[in-house]
C-alpha cells in the first residue's frame, strides 16, 4: 500500500475507534464497566443498560420525537435549499450579491448565537414545546443553499433552456428537469441536514420544557445525568442507539455523497 | 412554417459585451439560412434571441409579420437544437422526443404516433427505450433532431449541432439535415463556424462578424462575390490568395502591379493607389510560357484525394492553385508560370472594402 493509503487507514481507525469504544462500553456488565481496552475481552457482555434504557427512560417517546422532527425538517430543508440555490445560481435579480453574502455570513455565525432570540420569538408565537418550534429552526440551512447554488452553477443551463423552448413553465422545469438531476447534491445536503437535525442538542433542550417533547439526544442526556451522577452505561447505550441511524444514512447514501462532493471537479 | 423578420436587433450583456449590433434580416417562409462566422461573432446570440432565451436591448423580431419580441420561449413555437444537445439524461429517447408535446398537453396517442414517425424517419426506432448515455454520438444527435422535429414548430433553430462529431458523421448528418429540410420545408436558421456546412446547407448564407452582418447571399455569391476582405478570407477552403500591390493607369487600361506580377484589366473606372488582389485557387492556372501573369517555384504538391493543390512561391507571395483535373502535375522545385483570370480577380482597399473595377 502507498503512504497515502496507510495515512487513510490511520485516519479511518482514529475516526472509528471512539464509536467502537462507545459500543463496547455500553455492553459492559453492571457498574464495573470495561473502561480500559484490557477489560474488553474479559469484561463480559450484557444488554442490561439497553434494557434499563428502554424500560426506564421513555426512550421510545424521544425516538419518535426525533423521527418526527428530522422526518419533516430534512425533506423540507432539502427542497428549500434546492429551490433557493437554484434561484441564486440562475436568476438575475437585484440584491443577489447581498443575499449570497448574507447566506455566507449565517454560515460563519455560531448557531448558539440564535438561541436567545429564537427562544424569545418562539415564546411570543407560542411555539415553545411544540413540534413546529423544533422543526422551524432547521428549515433554512445556509450550507444547503450555498452548496446547491454552487452545484447548479456547475450544471449546464442548456437543459433548462431546452425545457423552456419545449414549453415548460419555470415551476415545471424545476420539478421535472432540475430536481431529478440534483441527486448527488441533494444527498450531501440531506445527510448533512440529517446529521445536524438528529444530533441537535442545545436548541431542543432550550425550546422544550416537558419531558414528552424531548428529542433523543436531550432525553438520553437528561436521563443519564439524573441524581447528580452520570450513568455511563445508560448514556453510552443511548448514544449507540442514537448514532445508528446516522451511520445508516451515511452508508446508504455514501456513493451519492462522494459524487456530489466531486461534482465539477473534472474527474 | 413562417417567415421571420429581424429588425435592428441589438443585444448588450450586463457585463457590457455587445453581442449583437443592429442586425436586420429577412428570412422567407421555408428558407434555410446558414449563419456563418468566427466564434464570438454574435451568431449564437441571434439564435437565443429568436428562441426567446435572451431579451434584446433594442430591436424587434416578428414571425409572419406578428411581433414576438416580448413572447416567452414556450409561446413562440420555435424548436432549438442546442450545441451540447441538451438531451434530458433521466429520460428515455421516447420521453425526450415527446417531451415538447407532453409539455403542451398533446394527447398521449398523438404524441406516441409522432414520436414513432420521427424515430422511423431518423432510424431511431429500436432505440426508443434507451437513455441518452446508452447511445452513440450520432444517435444522440439524431434524438436531438427528433425532439425538434416531433414538435412540428414554425421555425427550427440549430446552434452548431454537428460541432462535436467526427468528419464522417458530420457529413452523414449534414445530408440528413438537408433531407429533413426538403421533407418538412420548415424555416430554419443554422448557426455554424464551419463554412462547408454553411455553404452546403444554406439557401442563403449570412456572414457575421463582431455582432453584425457582413454579407448575406447565396452560397455562390458569398464565395464568388464577397463584399469585403473579411468575407473573402473567411469563406473559401483553401483560403483566398492575397497579393499586396497598387493600381496604375496605363493608357486606356487599368494595371495592377505587384513585385513579379502585373496584369491589365479592361476597366471602366480609372484609379490609382494601393490595393489588395484576391485570387481564389481556381482563378489562376499553371502555365508554362513567359507570357503568364507571374512566375514562381513549386513548393509543395498537396494531394487531397479528388483534388490537388499546388503551392507556388512567387515574388509577391505564396499562391495556392487548384490543379486541373487530369492535368500533368509539376514537381516540387520546378519553376512554373501562373496565368491569372482577370475576370475572377477580386480587389480590396487596404482597409478591407471591396473595390469594384468593372
Amino acid at each position: 500500500m502507498s503512504r497515502a493509503g496507510w495515512a487513510l487507514v490511520a485516519i479511518a481507525v482514529l475516526s472509528i475507534a471512539p464509536l467502537i469504544y462507545m459500543a463496547r462500553v455500553s455492553l459492559g456488565v453492571g457498574s464495573s464497566l470495561p473502561i480500559a481496552p484490557s477489560d474488553w475481552w474479559t469484561g463480559g457482555l450484557t444488554l442490561d443498560h439497553y434494557r434499563a434504557l428502554v424500560s426506564g427512560s421513555g426512550i421510545g417517546r424521544f425516538a419518535i420525537n426525533s423521527l418526527i422532527v428530522t422526518g419533516i425538517a430534512v425533506p423540507l430543508q432539502i427542497l428549500l435549499s434546492a429551490a433557493a440555490g437554484h434561484a441564486l445560481a440562475r436568476s438575475r435579480f437585484a440584491g443577489k450579491g447581498v443575499t449570497l453574502g448574507l447566506a455566507t455570513a449565517f454560515l460563519i455565525l455560531p448557531r448558539q448565537v440564535t438561541l436567545v432570540p429564537l427562544y424569545l420569538l418562539f415564546a411570543k408565537l407560542g411555539l415553545l414545546d411544540t413540534y413546529a418550534g423544533l422543526i422551524l429552526p432547521h428549515l433554512a440551512d445556509p450550507f444547503g443553499v450555498l452548496f446547491m447554488a454552487h452545484y447548479y452553477q456547475t450544471l449546464s443551463p442548456e437543459l433548462e433552456e431546452a425545457a423552456r423552448t419545449d414549453g415548460l413553465s419555470p415551476r415545471a422545469i424545476f420539478w421535472r428537469i432540475v430536481l431529478p438531476l440534483s441527486g448527488p447534491g441533494l444527498a450531501v445536503v440531506g445527510v448533512n441536514g440529517f446529521l445536524t437535525t438528529w444530533n441537535s442538542f442545545l436548541h431542543p433542550l432550550v425550546l422544550t420544557t416537558s419531558e414528552s417533547m424531548r428529542t433523543l439526544p436531550v432525553g438520553l442526556a437528561l436521563f443519564a445525568q439524573a441524581e447528580h451522577s452520570v450513568d455511563w452505561g445508560a448514556l453510552l447505550a443511548g448514544s449507540t442507539l442514537a448514532t445508528a441511524p446516522v451511520l445508516l444514512a451515511f452508508l446508504l447514501f455514501q456513493r451519492q455523497i462522494v459524487e456530489g462532493l466531486l461534482q465539477g471537479s473534472g474527474r | 412554417m413562417a417567415s421571420l423578420s429581424v429588425k435592428s436587433l441589438s443585444l448588450t450583456y450586463p457585463n457590457g459585451v455587445r453581442a449583437l449590433d443592429n442586425v436586420t434580416l429577412e428570412i422567407e417562409d421555408g428558407e434555410f439560412l446558414a449563419v456563418l462566422g468566427p466564434s464570438g461573432c454574435g451568431k449564437s446570440s441571434l439564435l437565443r434571441l429568436v428562441a426567446g432565451l435572451e431579451t434584446p436591448t433594442s430591436g424587434s423580431i416578428a414571425t409572419d409579420g406578428k411581433d414576438i419580441t416580448a413572447l416567452e420561449p414556450k409561446d413562440r413555437d420555435v424548436a432549438m437544437v442546442f450545441q451540447g444537445l441538451a438531451l434530458y439524461p433521466h429520460m428515455t429517447v421516447r420521453e425526450n422526443m415527446g417531451f415538447g408535446l407532453f409539455a403542451r398537453k398533446t394527447p398521449a396517442e398523438e404524441t406516441d404516433r409522432r414520436v414513432r414517425e420521427a424515430a422511423a424517419t431518423l432510424g431511431l426506432a429500436e432505440h426508443l427505450h434507451k437513455r441518452p448515455r446508452e447511445l452513440s454520438g450520432g444517435e444522440r444527435q439524431r434524438v436531438a433532431l427528433g425532439r425538434a422535429l416531433v414538435r412540428r414548430p414554425r421555425i427550427f433553430l440549430f446552434d452548431e449541432p454537428l460541432s462535436s462529431l467526427d468528419a464522417q458523421l458530420r457529413q452523414e448528418l449534414r445530408e440528413e439535415l438537408a433531407r429533413l429540410h426538403r421533407l418538412t420545408r420548415t424555416t430554419s436558421i443554422y448557426v455554424t463556424h464551419d463554412q462547408k456546412e454553411a455553404l452546403s446547407l444554406g439557401n442563403r448564407v449570412a456572414v457575421f462578424e463582431r455582432g453584425s452582418v457582413r454579407q448575406i447571399g447565396t452560397p455562390d455569391a458569398i464565395y464568388r462575390d464577397p463584399c469585403d476582405l473579411f468575407v473573402a478570407r473567411f469563406v473559401g477552403d483553401p483560403a483566398i490568395n492575397l497579393v499586396q500591390g497598387e493600381f496604375a493607369a496605363d493608357g486606356g487600361a487599368l494595371t495592377f502591379r505587384s513585385p513579379g506580377l502585373s496584369f491589365s484589366l479592361p476597366a471602366m473606372r480609372a484609379r490609382t493607389g494601393r490595393a489588395i488582389l484576391g485570387l481564389r485557387p481556381e482563378a489562376a492556372v499553371l502555365g508554362k510560357g513567359p507570357d503568364s501573369g507571374a512566375r514562381g517555384t513549386v513548393e509543395r504538391v498537396e494531394r487531397l484525394g479528388g483534388d490537388t493543390l499546388i503551392h507556388v512561391q512567387t515574388e509577391s507571395g505564396r499562391h495556392i492553385v487548384r490543379a486541373e483535373p487530369r492535368g500533368a502535375l509539376p514537381a516540387p522545385g520546378e519553376i512554373v508560370g501562373l496565368t491569372l483570370d482577370p475576370t475572377r480577380a477580386l480587389f480590396f482597399e487596404p482597409g478591407g472594402a471591396r473595390i469594384r473595377v468593372d
